[in-house]
């Protein structure tokens, strides 16, 4: 661009300034568009291929790596498969196997938001949409059988059925952070806690605060009130009393 | 001779694999025998016994097999010679710790391709069948390393023997993947764009180059022959800093000058505008390599007609027209096609692009450089309108075409390529050839496989722009970070029963522990064994590891002698755990809890303290001042008499409070001799001193505070500290405390 000198200059210099920074936004949203087109279509592209071509795609080390990579940065699932027939009568293959690494996955994922406790119909469509749009779709038998071949490794991971609907329960009680977090609720509140107030506080859901509750009390860290002025029962917690030591 | 190449080792033993080697089988029971000689420099010998062969995409190594992991382990203190059986080792001396350690192991390693004949001998004796496979390596004569290539080493070589002595199974597998890697390898001789400078140093430079590092392009195998040598690049220092002055690393600059032969600072300025964001432009200038990623221009596609900006280089077909000329589109296609996109200078493809409507293209380029007029036969190029933002008066005759070129017919006058416009086309061009290599790639598997460099490059890209931009698909299942997690735990080489062979269990065992040191560090040294299949699993990608397997695995570690464990909870939850919650560690913290705390006594403390008078010994008496002082006093380090000791035994119980003060009857009458008014105080006192010998007494929620596990947890551990006598428990209203296990000590608590 050719400078001029004076304020025209100053001002011809500005407006080229904006006017580039604004062919660069559109550029680059352009290019984001396309790129993202492109992405779909990779997409199904390979989940396609993860389905069709599985077995020659695992005899070869190295394009194997290649292909998991590329499944990695895409997020597209390798393992999901169809059952066959003898799968399905039987039990035998890997397709049972890989549920199970989807399912434990899901529960992982979320595993913050809902305390391990995973509500089976949001699993069943997480696991649904993690398989991509090619794999069969898989039902609540499957995922049963899943876990139940998943037994061997003892890791507590169970469905459970609490107040008249199924979860899956990915964290046992020995690993529960939870527990800690409602002692720590009570302790700040004087050593008692009420169940709408943990509710209100952290922000659980009611399942998952009766079950803290009735693991605390199974561990007999807790104790019962039912005569607490406000008619709704109050949780005690006698260890968190400081009684004659200080609590470092 | 042979000497050959050390194998760095991973904490847990296992080999350290290039970034896209990949196992392929393993063979135990393998003695390497050399002839006369060989091995790690430093370490020669005869021949290096109990081992086992790893053939790999890349090498051949040779571990030593023993029985724990080597040098990346604190705890292995042994020497290895003492420690295990294995006199000769494998070829490779573990690099890593290898100054400090005494044992040196051995641990060796040969590229593949260096290998140039594989044969099987047996050998009958009385003492039954020696079985030997016998390569033959190609070495040089100066340096005795092993060469894979050695039309391109130029150093004279000479070929040995190497006798891999088997003694367990057969070596026929193994031998036949060794034929085939070779037969394989042999014609795609890929020549490396760019040395990759972070190659490991021990590997000869003229070993196979690492083909899938992610930020590399190679040409792709189709190419049916190097292309002719191109003259050795001329970089002119003036064009050079003429370049710099702009704005562009040296780099770049360098390498585009080289590229374009320093003919012309446009060319060269084009070529940077083109192919400045490919990675490999930021390295300096290698005379022999090719600079020029021709895999960018997919060889199925037609070369459409080129925009020749400016008079081409000298070595370029003269078939482009150069500015001004208006040659019809047919013409110029049919020249076009005769070229051979092998070529040091860019054949600058103008591809059918979409132009978004709004393009706006800025004819002009910083720099007052000269434009020149170029020909555009775009099909379907939609030349924006009279550019609007066209910088004032410019009246070069270089305006945007007004019409958009539909029409095949006729000449346009172009935009300035370089410039803005430019740029924006380039970007363009750039996002159609990705789409076009995707419908080429995609067209089967053996397309796939030959593009699958690029194809990973593309798939990191995309991911890296995707989170990065705000315009992102909100219908991913798993959220960007535990992508980048997942990504980031890959295991490129997975074992499996077909690369393990006999030594399944062991080499997964030590997998696993090498992928688990992340995880576990990360929730806290515990994770169940539920998660540690699923995450297992993910990285190893579609090579699934069944329950059974994994928990024989798991079993294995102590064996294998690395720090995690397997450990099953009373209510049958098993879990492993890394060293920090093992029952040492945990003993260790809790016992640090118990301890009593050194703790500034108030002035007030000091008076109630020698309210009571202390029987005893003199030195016992000394011992309540001590405490005044501030400084806490476990024991009384004196002999106590006997009588003493009878009372001390039963002054203990922390909610005991008056009994706590029950020494005989003298302190009874004392104390209930006292003022109601201070019987409290008295009480406070004494629980203080009972606390500042016996120490603070601690729950399980104090432990799962301390230690950040949950509380059920925290009971186990304090359980087992009991159980060592670490911990005493004591039970009151309150629940149960724990406090430090007084009864061991020599001098038992002074309350007086």
């Amino acid at each position: 661009m050719r400078r001029r000198p004076g304020v025209s200059g100053i001002q011809d210099a500005a407006r080229a300034r904006e006017q580039y920074r604004s062919v660069g936004n559109e550029v680059r949203k352009s290019n984001l568009e396309a790129m993202h087109e492109q992405m779909a279509v990779f997409k199904d592209k390979l989940e396609e291929f993860a389905m069709n071509h599985r077995a020659e795609i695992r005899k070869d080390p190295a394009f194997r790596a290649q292909f998991h990579a590329m499944c990695a940065n895409i997020g597209v699932d390798p393992l999901a498969s169809n059952k066959g027939l003898w799968a399905k009568t039987l039990g035998l293959g890997d397709f049972y196997y890989e549920l199970g690494v989807q399912i434990i996955e899901a529960c992982w994922v979320t595993r913050a938001a809902n305390g391990g406790l995973m509500d089976v119909r949001s699993l069943l469509r997480m696991v649904n949409k993690r398989r991509g749009k090619l794999a069969e779709e898989v039902s609540l038998d499957d995922v049963e059988r899943s876990i139940k071949k998943l037994k061997a490794l003892g890791g507590g991971f169970e469905l459970v059925r609490i107040g008249g609907s199924k979860y899956a329960r990915s964290v046992p009680g020995e690993l529960n952070m939870d527990k800690n977090q409602v002692l720590g609720v009570a302790q700040i509140a004087g050593g008692f806690v009420a169940a709408s107030e943990l509710e209100r506080n952290l922000r659980w859901t009611p399942i998952r605060v009766q079950e803290v509750l009735q693991g605390l009390l199974a561990e007999g860290l807790a104790m019962v009130d039912d005569q607490a002025p406000e008619g709704e029962r109050l949780y005690w917690f006698p260890c968190l009393s400081s009684g004659m030591h200080e609590e470092q | 001779m042979i000497v050959l190449d050390p194998v760095q080792l991973t904490p847990s033993g296992r080999p350290v694999l290039l970034p896209g080697e990949v196992e392929h089988h393993l063979l135990d029971k393998v003695d390497l025998e050399f002839d006369p000689e060989g091995g790690l420099p430093g370490l020669l010998a005869k021949a290096y016994k109990t081992g086992y062969v790893i053939l790999t995409s890349h090498r051949t190594l040779w571990m030593e097999s023993s029985a724990s992991p080597a040098e990346g382990t604190v705890k292995s203190k042994l020497p290895s010679f003492l420690s295990h059986s294995g006199i000769g080792s494998s070829n490779s001396a573990a690099a890593a710790a290898a100054p400090q350690s005494e044992s040196a192991k051995k641990h060796c390693s040969m590229p593949v391709r260096a290998v140039r004949g594989v044969a099987k001998r047996t050998a009958f004796s009385l003492s039954g069948a020696k079985v030997r496979l016998h390569l033959e390596v190609c070495v040089s004569t100066t340096d005795h390393r092993p060469i894979a290539d050695s039309r391109a080493s130029g150093a004279p070589t000479r070929t040995i023997q190497l006798a891999l002595r088997c003694r367990g199974d057969s070596p026929d597998t193994l031998a036949a993947k060794l034929e085939d890697l070779l037969r394989t390898a042999a014609p795609a001789a890929p020549q490396p764009l760019t040395q990759a400078p972070s190659r490991p140093a021990s590997l000869p430079p003229h070993a196979a180059p690492p083909p899938a590092s992610i930020h590399q392009t190679q040409p792709p195998p189709s190419l049916p022959a190097q292309p002719p040598p191109p003259p050795p690049p001329h970089v002119d220092q003036s064009m050079l800093m003429q370049l710099m002055d702009m704005g562009f690393p040296r780099n770049k600059c360098a390498r585009a000058l080289a590229a374009t032969q320093s003919s012309d600072l446009q060319a060269a300025l084009d070529f940077i505008l083109s192919f400045g964001d490919l990675p490999e432009m930021d390295q300096p200038v290698h005379p022999p390599t090719n600079p020029i990623p021709t895999s960018l221009y997919p060889q199925a596609l037609q070369p459409p007609p080129p925009i020749p900006l400016y008079p081409p280089p000298p070595h370029w077909s003269p078939a482009a027209p150069t500015g001004g000329g208006a040659p019809s589109l047919q013409q110029q296609q049919q020249q076009q096609q005769q070229h051979l996109p092998h070529r040091t200078y860019p054949h600058r493809p103008s591809q059918p692009q979409q132009l978004p409507r709004q393009e706006q293209s800025l004819p002009w380029m910083m720099g007052g450089l000269h434009l020149h007029h170029h020909q555009q036969q775009q099909q379907q190029q939609e030349l924006t309108t009279v550019n609007p933002l066209r910088m004032p008066p410019m009246d070069a005759p270089q305006g945007p075409v007004p019409t958009p070129a539909f029409s095949q017919a006729g000449p346009q006058e172009s935009l300035g390529a370089i410039g803005i416009g430019g740029i924006v086309r380039r970007e363009q061009q750039k996002s159609s050839q990705a789409g076009r290599s995707l419908s080429a790639a995609f067209q089967d598997l053996s397309a796939l496989m030959t593009m699958a460099e690029e194809m990973v490059a593309l798939a990191n890209k995309f991911r890296a722009v995707s989170n990065t931009s705000d315009v992102g698909s909100n219908d991913d299942v798993l959220d960007s970070d535990t992508q980048a997690d997942l990504i980031a735990m890959g295991i490129a080489s997975p074992v499996t029963k077909e690369t393990a062979g006999a030594r399944y269990h062991v080499e997964l065992c030590r997998q696993l522990a090498d992928f688990l040191h992340e995880p576990l560090s990360r929730v806290g040294g515990l994770m169940p064994l539920t998660d540690v299949y699923c995450l297992f699993n993910r990285a190893r990608g579609t090579e699934l590891v069944s329950p059974d397997d994994l928990l024989a695995a798991a079993q294995l570690f102590q064996q294998v002698g690395l720090p995690l464990r397997l450990r099953t909870f009373p209510s049958g939850f098993t879990a492993i755990q890394s060293a920090a919650h093992s029952d040492d560690a945990v003993c260790a913290a809790i016992s640090q809890m118990v301890q009593p705390k050194r703790r500034q006594q108030p002035q007030q403390e000091r008076q109630d303290l020698s309210q009571y008078p202390v029987e005893g010994s003199d030195a016992l008496r000394g011992a309540p001042q001590s405490l005044a002082n501030g400084k806490v006093v476990v024991l009384a380090p004196s002999p106590t008499p006997q009588s003493q000791s009878d009372d001390f035994s039963n002054t203990v119980s922390h909610d005991a409070t008056t009994q706590g003060l029950n020494h005989g009857g003298e302190e009874d009458d004392l104390v209930a001799g006292s003022a109601s008014s201070r019987k409290d105080s008295a009480m406070d006192a004494a629980a203080r001193m009972i606390e500042t010998q016996l120490g603070p007494g601690i729950t399980a929620l104090d432990v799962a505070r301390a230690l950040r596990v949950a509380t059920s947890i925290a009971g186990e551990h304090l359980l087992t500290a009991e159980a060592r006598g670490v911990v005493c428990r004591d039970e009151g209203p309150e629940g149960t405390r724990f406090f430090r296990n007084f009864f061991k000590d020599d001098w038992p608590l002074l309350v007086s």
